[in-house]
């Protein structure tokens, strides 16, 4: 097999079912259009490494589809960001009003279960995006962890959180960083992985 | 987009055109271009046909919406890229 069949050999497994068979077969053909004519002016070899990673192009291609090119990961995940610091603010509010103590148990209830939403909400987003989406998340819950902590101080809080204050917002950002970068793996992993398990075959 | 400004090319030729204009500095994958080209449609800055030449390729050309918002965009990096030249220390040997 020429270095430019094996290469549209892994673009067509790297695509594997996420684009509808007519416009996959459109993109593979203007594919080997293009690596046929670079190839004329180089030799298969380079045609074909100047092209790109099969897997990054794969992966472009099904975004531009889905209408995801070019747009911002804030842009894409600006919904579940607002519900992530708007449940934080919850708790602000109810402090600075002096109710903390009346609600704090509905507000973390409410706070857990807008949580779990926003989490789900994530793993659909990234899945059907295709993009890593965690930066403006970790963003997001860094931000709505300062303010709390902030409120707090601001309102009665302890010597023991203002002299552990970077300390708990370092350990905030590793947690939550890792756990919205692990999130955003295992959702991105299962869309590729489902769609491997499905190759289109070749027309 | 300012590739296919100059007429309309297929996606081998903006990625010549590309390379070449910039003197081959700008090494992008000439895979990738294809996402832009199809956000470029998708966008309705630029349309796509098959070539009746050669018709494994299709050929992209702007739309009049599309020379508008090149032409606002490049005023835009303009403006950004002068800014970054006046705060970034001379290099050695430019004037």
């Amino acid at each position: 097999m020429s270095p430019v069949e094996s290469y549209l050999a892994d673009l067509r497994t790297a695509l594997g079912d996420r684009l509808p068979p007519a416009v996959h077969e459109i993109r593979m053909r203007e594919a080997r259009a293009h690596l046929l004519e670079s190839a004329k002016e180089v030799d298969e070899v380079q045609a074909v490494r100047r092209y790109g990673r099969a897997r990054t192009v794969a992966n472009g291609l099904v975004r531009a589809h889905r209408g995801y090119e070019g747009r911002s990961a804030w842009s894409l995940a600006s919904p579940l960001v607002s519900a992530l610091v708007a449940s934080g603010m919850l708790t602000s509010v109810l402090i600075v009003f002096g109710l903390a103590g009346d609600h704090a148990a509905t507000a973390a209830m409410v706070q857990r279960c807008v949580f779990v939403l926003v989490a789900l909400g994530f793993a659909l987003r990234t899945a059907q995006t295709d993009r890593w989406l965690a930066g403006p998340m970790i963003a997001a819950h860094v931000a709505g962890a300062a303010l709390l902590l902030l409120t707090r101080l601001a309102h009665g809080g302890s010597a023991f959180w203002s002299e552990r204050l970077a300390t708990f917002l370092l350990l905030n950002l590793l947690i939550v960083s890792a756990g919205w970068l692990l999130l955003n793996a295992l959702a991105l992993g299962t869309v590729r992985l489902l769609s491997l398990r499905r190759p289109r075959r070749a027309a | 987009m300012a590739a296919l400004a100059e007429g309309p090319k297929h996606g081998y030729a903006v990625a010549k055109a590309v390379r070449e204009a910039s003197g081959g500095t700008l090494k992008i994958g000439e895979g990738q271009l294809y996402p832009a080209l199809y956000a470029l449609e998708a966008e309705g800055w630029a349309t796509g046909e098959w070539d009746a030449e050669a018709p494994d390729r299709r050929v992209y050309r702007l739309t009049d919406e599309g020379r508008a918002e090149l032409a606002r965009r490049a005023v835009k990096w303009h403006e950004f890229a002068g800014a970054v030249a006046l705060v970034l220390p001379k290099a050695e040997g430019t004037a």
